[in-house]
């Protein structure tokens, strides 16, 4: 979805500090994001 | 492409304006970006929006908030049938109803963002809309109609619903 589209917004349910996440669980790497928004 | 940083909702959701065409993840309201979707509901006067989404979300939930406030003309999904409010709006002429196989709804949205200006999908194949004329003559993608599109997707000749930037 994020490489079809023009601006990402990501909707994250967490936001964890720089490597938080084991790199092989990323599915939507950082990059095709423009905009992260954590769930309220 | 810009750096990503931290927005609040209201502040990410001014990206959308009337017009737009606006991709939706979730299946159901499961994976849904309810967040996003209230703050498009409560802070955006963005309508006349097109919507790429798995389902129309549920009756007054998710992108059925959205449908309730009259703000959705065309829908491109899997199934409309989650949300009841939705059949009824595509029975009642309200929206518009693009409705794609599962797995060639994936593949388009994948092959739109990968640059693949169509794919081969076996679905309609030796059926009576892998004959018609508008599927035959249509000469690409984004010149035919949105019915024809369907057809185009459904008889194992092209897909491809978006346009790449990226």
């Amino acid at each position: 979805m994020a490489t079809a589209a023009r601006v990402t917004i990501a909707e994250a349910s967490e936001v964890v500090a720089v490597g938080g996440l084991d790199p092989e669980s990323v599915m939507t790497p950082h990059l095709y994001i423009d905009e992260l928004v954590v769930q309220a | 492409m810009t750096v990503s940083r931290l927005a609040s909702a209201e502040e990410a959701i001014h990206h959308v304006h009337t017009g737009d065409t606006v991709m939706v993840g979730g299946f159901g309201l499961v994976g849904a970006p309810l967040t996003l979707l209230e703050a498009l509901v409560a802070h955006s006067d963005a309508t006349d929006l097109t919507i790429i989404s798995n389902n129309i979300g549920e009756p007054g939930k998710g992108l059925g908030m959205l449908l309730r406030q009259g703000r959705i003309r065309r829908g491109i999904s899997s199934y409309f049938t989650s949300n009841p409010e939705a059949v009824a709006a595509v029975n009642a002429g309200e929206i518009e109803a693009t409705l794609l196989p599962q797995g060639t709804f994936a593949e388009a949205i994948r092959a739109g963002g990968a640059g693949i200006s169509g794919f081969f999908t076996p679905v309609g194949a030796s059926t009576a809309c892998r004959t018609s004329s508008s599927a035959r003559s249509a000469p690409t993608w984004r010149s035919c109609s949105p019915h024809a599109q369907i057809r185009w997707a459904t008889c194992g000749t092209a897909a491809r619903p978006a346009t790449s930037t990226r």
